[in-house]
């Protein structure tokens, strides 16, 4: 009896041993066998680690809280993977599923969201690449082409802008600020950033809304209809990288 | 205000396409530039290329009224001759009300820039004179409620009518189209608000008599004979119900009454009855202003997805017996007054039931959905159905709703054995979202933050390779412009090629060192002086010696001195010796 104890106790422990080494391959393991409220924790302690597949560990999270019947939050977990898997197409499409049941749409695109649409559909290291390339391409440039100026000053514009996006990607990564946020639970934008200032909107579990700027307990959102203040609690905050 | 800001928009897009010029002013507007007694007309300033111009005072123009804004300042950048060029344009919007009918003439509006005072032209507006609202006619906005909550319907009467004698012996057609109602009512909320979603209602009816809504035709509810303003008129209603979708102010415009009369009629052999003194006249009701209040967020059952109204919630099951396996559907049933369209099916979460689909119905009174259910295993129950809604009515708050138990039998296995996962029917991308049974588990995304090193690499790269392209570049331009210098720092190299060569002749090729080094033709070499130069150029006295004696004897080897074997090998000597001092201290 005592041997059976220790065995299944030293299973136990394994077991704990394994989920601390890999939390992402056992909140998998858990996720296969249905048991999603652990997965989703299993995948919470993964993203706290630094060399985890981010992008795996959110998308992997949205569908354990979209098992879970909370829908809201699994947007805010694929917004979140979606800028290390940009072009990742189930994502995007587990993206749309989750809005049509929410019963929500994306925010319009913006002028400068347009324009920069295709560098969005690059991972931030894609972009670094690019930005490289198109330094040293303006670089070798440069110097080849010494007679033609032409040719020498759309080589200069090529490398100013590579350095402009290495600058760009260097920022986001040493200073991430969030971009966006997504409404996890119903709640009121506020005029001020007050509980008890005047309620300009209702907003609804999902939509996502731009965010202007950060005090204290609230952010300044910006929503198709209206800016206003909302309740950090409230929303799930996307940032830009 | 909405002229004001089409013309402000209109000056903007004028002035993004206009030429920059050094200081200018023009007038846009009126717009309208012609308008009703008491409407107001747009006029637009336009000061080009100045920063803080000085607009005069507003002219006084009997009959008008005229009420400056706040003139702002943009910055827009355009092209001139190549180069971008930042330019001020001011705006100074201007709103005029013509207070009485006439033709109206504004004098010029100045604005004072660095001393110069610039003037519009004059500027014409006409004003008509406004239909006075006949009392033979009335129109009017009813709510039935003025403070509502999000999402909770109101239903808003528009009723108008003329009094029976107005009716029968004056009022004449607007429209070639035959109406049973000669009048058209104009209720622009109808086709829509922007923070509300505007249906027909409930009541709204498919028969009734026609006029003419906005430029449609539309069918209301005749009332008979009503009391309004003390008077009584023959009356005709139709319904509209709002439903909120944004908390704060809803402002629900009035509706407006146009219609034709005339007292004198002639008879016509082919259209009979024909108004000899055709006019038109009109009615408007007020504005109605509605509170919209959003929901509280204390005491949200977490179930609430947004219905708001009273509802009761029905579930049955068919079959009531089944297998484990097998399927079943399970109806639910939400009926009320609020809006059934607004909100999310209750979720059900049972983890004895694989939820296969669900399908979804709509009508008028209830919203049904059907779920294809799968038990996982035999005695598994199907809890009753919860429902949290939102009930405006006094006291508002929170309800919950639960439909009765539901009968249902599983039988098949031992009470505990589970089947085996059923073939998903969902389709994801569809109805469901990308998992692990649709996807690989390894997306291949990297971890969250590019490390600083990679980061710092591929910033300075190019700047590296700029620096050592740039340091290559001024190396080839420096050899470029002193082919003398180059040739004396490759003279080492190039008398060690020559010795090197098949059949060389050493004493050239020394000869050729010194030249090179000396920075001067080979046949200048040869001199009395050489031992001299030799000093002036930093090498020391001994070597200078030793180097002129070899010389001296080279010449004499061409000349048909004796050739000494040493003289090669000690001419080595004295380049390695003199590329030391060339390079310590002597001149390179």
């Amino acid at each position: 009896m005592r041997a059976l104890v220790l065995c299944v106790a030293a299973a136990a422990c394994c077991a704990g041993m394994r989920a601390q080494e890999d939390p992402l391959a056992e909140g998998l393991r858990l996720y296969r066998a249905g048991d999603f409220a652990r997965a989703h924790e299993c995948f919470t302690t993964a993203l706290a680690m630094p060399d985890a597949p981010h992008g795996d560990v959110l998308f992997h999270l949205g569908n354990a809280a979209f098992r879970l019947d909370r829908p809201a939050e699994a947007l805010w977990h694929y917004r979140r993977a979606l800028g290390h898997l940009p072009r990742d197409a189930e994502l995007r499409a587990n993206v749309a599923v989750v809005e049509a049941r929410l019963g929500v749409e994306p925010p319009p695109a913006t002028l400068g969201e347009v324009l920069l649409a295709p560098l969005a559909r690059l991972t931030a290291g894609e972009q670094l690449g690019l930005a490289t390339a198109l330094q040293v391409v303006g670089v070798l440039v440069w110097f080849a082409a010494r007679r033609r100026a032409t040719v020498r000053a759309v080589a200069a514009a090529a490398g100013l802008a590579g350095l402009a996006l290495g600058v760009r990607v260097a920022v986001q990564q040493a200073w991430p600020q969030p971009t966006s946020a997504v409404v996890l639970q119903a709640s009121a934008l506020r005029a001020e950033p007050d509980a008890g200032a005047a309620t300009i909107l209702a907003l609804r579990p999902g939509e996502t809304v731009r965010v202007a700027g950060e005090h204290g307990d609230w952010i300044e959102v910006t929503h198709p209809l209206a800016t206003g203040f909302v309740a950090r609690a409230a929303v799930g905050l996307v940032d830009g990288t | 205000m909405r002229p004001i800001a089409a013309a402000c928009v209109l000056s903007a897009l004028l002035a993004a396409h206009a030429r920059p010029a050094a200081q200018s002013i023009a007038v846009r507007g009126p717009y309208p530039a012609v308008v009703r007694t008491g409407e107001a007309a747009a006029v637009v300033v336009v000061v080009d290329g100045a920063d803080a111009p000085v607009f005069g005072a507003l002219p006084a123009v009997d009959g008008l009224a005229l009420d400056a804004e706040p003139a702002r300042t943009e910055r827009r950048f355009t092209c001139v001759a190549g180069r971008m060029v930042e330019q001020p344009t001011t705006l100074w919007p201007i709103r005029v009300v013509a207070q009485r009918p006439g033709s109206f003439t504004v004098p010029p509006l100045t604005a004072t820039v660095a001393g110069t005072t610039l003037s519009t032209p004059t500027l014409r507006l006409e004003a008509l004179a406004e239909p006075a609202p006949s009392p033979d006619a009335f129109v009017a906005l009813h709510a039935d409620r003025t403070r509502a909550f999000l999402h909770e319907p109101i239903t808003v009467r528009i009723r108008f009518g003329f009094t029976r004698a107005f009716a029968a012996e004056h009022l004449v057609p607007m429209f070639a189209r035959p109406l049973q109602v000669q009048a058209q009512l104009r209720a622009s909320f109808c086709a829509g608000l922007p923070h509300a979603v505007v249906s027909g209602g409930n009541a709204a009816p498919a028969t009734g008599v026609t006029f003419a809504l906005d430029e449609a035709v539309a069918h209301a509810t005749p009332l008979g004979e009503v009391e309004h303003d003390g008077r009584t008129f023959v009356a005709y209603e139709i319904t509209r119900v709002l439903l909120p979708t944004h908390a704060g102010a809803l402002e629900v415009p009035g509706p407006g009454l146009r219609y034709a009369w005339a007292t004198r009629f002639t008879e016509d052999f082919v259209q009979g009855r024909v108004a000899a003194d055709r006019r038109e006249g009109c009615a408007q009701a007020e504005s109605l202003t509605l509170q919209v209040d959003p929901w509280p967020l204390d005491g949200q059952p977490p179930e609430f997805t947004g219905a708001v109204g009273r509802f009761t919630v029905d579930a049955e099951v068919e079959p009531r017996r089944l297998a484990v396996g097998e399927t079943c559907r399970l109806t639910v049933k939400i009926a009320g007054d609020g809006d059934l369209t607004r909100f999310a099916a209750p979720a059900l979460a049972s983890p004895d039931f694989h939820v296969l689909g669900k399908v979804e119905q709509v009508d008028a009174r209830a919203r049904t959905i059907r779920y294809d259910l799968r038990p996982v295993r035999a005695g598994a129950t199907l809890p009753p159905i919860g429902f949290a809604f939102f009930d405006p009515a006094s006291p508002a708050g929170y309800r919950r709703v639960e439909s009765g138990p539901i009968a249902l039998e599983v039988v098949g296995g031992s009470g505990t054995e589970t089947v085996a996962e059923p073939a998903p029917r969902r389709v994801p991308g569809v109805d469901d979202v990308f998992d692990l049974g649709s996807t690989s588990a390894a997306r291949g995304s990297g971890p969250a933050r590019l490390s600083g090193g990679l980061l710092a690499g591929a910033l300075a790269a190019p700047w590296v390779l700029f620096a050592a392209l740039a340091w290559f570049h001024r190396r080839r331009e420096r050899a470029r412009l002193d082919p003398l210098g180059e040739r004396a720092r490759r003279a080492a190299a190039t008398f060690a090629a020559r010795v090197a060569a098949p059949d060389a002749d050493t004493g050239d090729a020394f000869v050729g060192y010194l030249a090179d080094r000396l920075r001067c033709p080979p046949a200048a070499v040869i001199g009395p002086d050489l031992e001299q130069r030799l000093l002036a150029a930093g090498i020391e006295a001994a070597l200078a010696g030793r180097v002129a004696r070899l010389v001296e004897r080279f010449g004499a080897l061409r000349y048909g001195g004796a050739a000494r074997a040493a003289d090669a090998g000690e001419a080595r000597q004295l380049v390695d010796a003199l590329e030391a001092q060339f390079r310590c201290g002597g001149r390179r």
